[in-house]
């Protein structure tokens, strides 16, 4: 069943996307993982224009952090403190992408841009994400493995002047830190449609000294309001949100993390994992591939109304 | 798939049973039946009926040529170059004048039906028809052709030299094939009639492709306030996203 999607100015068969929804939901619901990397390449590889993939993909993120956040939030594991914080550097980040996105609009490269950040991003999460897997295999017996080494003496960024007390955290640091952290995130989210928590709970373990416990829902929860902005703003500058793409996305999310958290519970998803890095580095190298090889239309054009 | 088939014109040529003393002599008269083409989300092509007749003539050595053709648009023309191994976009031309659709049909082939000349001063064919440029760089030609070449790929651009069938020496129908993805707006329909290479008479009517539905409402709202359009997505994000809150806890 084919239906015309009025802001992407494509057609395309329901089934298919609303699939494209539901497998990227079942990784998201087996892997934690938000699954924007994947749903935005997914997408342009389909036939969406990439600038409505991006602003399209923010929008369904809004859902799936929605439902991703209100888990930890029961668990009472948000730091809202340090969400607001990493919050604020979230805006301006998002403005910053987004008027970055327009001026790449207008010179013609955003495509490239967009491809390039998804080579980089996808060579590094799936080389890391395989690597862990084939280690989690390794070593499934000593769970002591898992446990994050932090360093014992106090990291210089900690001493940066504004320092507020995160009693969540537990930690007593400079807002300077977080609030750059956010604001990198908030320029991912508005160039590549991505959550970005696979930076920000990195940065946040290694860079900030979080308590574990605390990141994944602090993460996801800060995702929420950035994506929220990340679409008002594309909606606002570009008229590249599409809803009706965006609500087949959220239908087949819904019942792909159903089906997905069940599968979770079922399969050892961590030792699972290795397959989702292949799966990434496939995306990654089809990216490149097309980057590489010699295009079939020399020339693009774009038409202006 | 079922196909849709959209009667979208229907040309009645009236007999003319009298001419007018000053003009040329009128043969060809057209009358619009139902010229609105309406597409919703689920409009997956369709096709435009011409018929007609022409007065107190047979159609035996007559031609005829229907020519349908979409608003004017302009367009930036980038050439990909290869650059540090990877392709990316060299720099803007900006085109104008490109059909937004275009579409030739014919009973035979134009260029036997009438002399290059009206062909080029009518923009038939999709060889002749005209664009502009305000740059002057040596490669306009080969951009042209390029854009041609690639509209009649997506099938914006159409020719077809058998496309109009003559039934009975009196009756002449064709169907043109609207795309996918037919924008909106208003399309000239211009029908040229000839006789031994000679022009006879030609009409000139319009139709008009309507978005509908939720499909041309988003459209319009998105483009027309945005930070509203955008603000209803995230609140519609929102409530998705507690749907599958809920959901998760029943189960």
């Amino acid at each position: 069943m084919y239906m015309y999607l009025p802001i992407a100015e494509v057609s395309v068969n329901i089934f298919i996307v609303f699939g494209m929804g539901g497998a990227v939901g079942i990784l998201s619901g087996m892997f934690g993982v938000g699954g924007g990397f994947l749903m935005t390449p997914l997408l342009i590889f389909y036939g969406i224009p990439p600038i409505v993939a991006v602003a399209t993909e923010a929008n369904q993120i809004v859902a799936s952090s929605i439902s991703g956040a209100y888990a930890h939030w029961r668990r009472s594991a948000v730091d809202v403190k340090m969400a607001t914080v990493l919050f604020l550097g979230g805006v301006i980040g998002s403005f910053v992408g987004i008027k970055l996105f327009v001026f790449l609009k207008n010179i013609g490269q955003i495509d490239l841009i967009i491809s390039l950040s998804y080579v980089v991003l996808l060579g590094i999460i799936g080389t890391l994400t395989f690597i862990e897997g084939i280690r989690s295999i390794i070593t499934q017996q000593s769970s002591s493995s898992k446990k994050v080494k932090r360093g014992k003496e106090r990291p210089w960024i900690y001493s940066l002047p504004l320092r507020i007390r995160f009693n969540k955290s537990g930690l007593y640091i400079s807002i300077i830190p977080p609030i750059v952290i956010g604001f990198f995130v908030g320029i991912l989210a508005s160039i590549m449609g991505v959550g970005g928590g696979f930076i920000m709970v990195p940065a946040m373990i290694y860079l900030l000294r979080m308590p574990t416990n605390v990141v994944i829902g602090t993460s996801l929860f800060q995702i929420i309001f950035v994506t929220s902005l990340v679409t008002v703003l594309h909606a606002y500058e570009n008229q590249t949100v599409d809803i009706m793409l965006a609500l087949i996305l959220m239908s087949g999310g819904v019942v792909g993390a159903q089906i997905g958290a069940a599968l979770g519970h079922k399969l050892k998803a961590e030792q699972l994992r290795f397959m989702l890095g292949i799966l990434i580095l496939i995306v990654c190298i089809k990216i490149l591939t097309e980057l590489v090889i010699e295009p079939q239309d020399l020339l693009i054009i774009t038409d202006i109304i | 798939m079922k196909k849709i088939t959209i009667y979208l014109i229907s040309i009645f040529i009236i007999i003319m049973q009298y001419s007018f003393s000053n003009a040329t002599e009128r043969n060809l008269i057209t009358q619009i039946d139902d010229p609105h083409i309406q597409i919703g989300s689920n409009f997956f092509g369709g096709e435009l009926l011409v018929f007609g007749a022409i007065s107190g003539r047979d159609l035996l050595n007559s031609d005829i040529i229907i020519k349908v053709e979409g608003k004017e648009k302009k367009a930036t023309i980038r050439e990909k170059i290869k650059k540090y191994g990877i392709w990316i976009n060299d720099k803007a031309t900006l085109v104008e004048g490109i059909p937004n659709f275009y579409a030739v049909h014919s009973n035979r082939n134009i260029n036997r039906i009438i002399d290059k000349e009206f062909l080029v001063q009518e923009e038939i064919g999709v060889q002749n028809i005209k664009f502009k440029s305000q740059i002057d760089s040596g490669q306009l030609e080969y951009i042209y052709d390029a854009i041609k070449k690639k509209n009649k790929e997506n099938s914006i651009f159409t020719e077809n030299f058998t496309g109009i069938r003559i039934i009975g020496n009196k009756l002449f129908r064709s169907s043109i094939q609207l795309p996918m993805d037919i924008k909106e707006g208003t399309y000239e329909v211009s029908i040229f009639f000839f006789e031994d290479q000679v022009l006879i008479d030609s009409d000139i009517s319009n139709i008009f492709v309507n978005k509908t539905l939720a499909g041309k409402y988003i459209y319009t709202q998105a483009n027309e306030k945005p930070l509203l359009y955008g603000i209803i997505a995230v609140i519609i994000a929102w409530f998705a996203g507690l749907i599958i809150v809920g959901l998760a806890r029943v189960t």
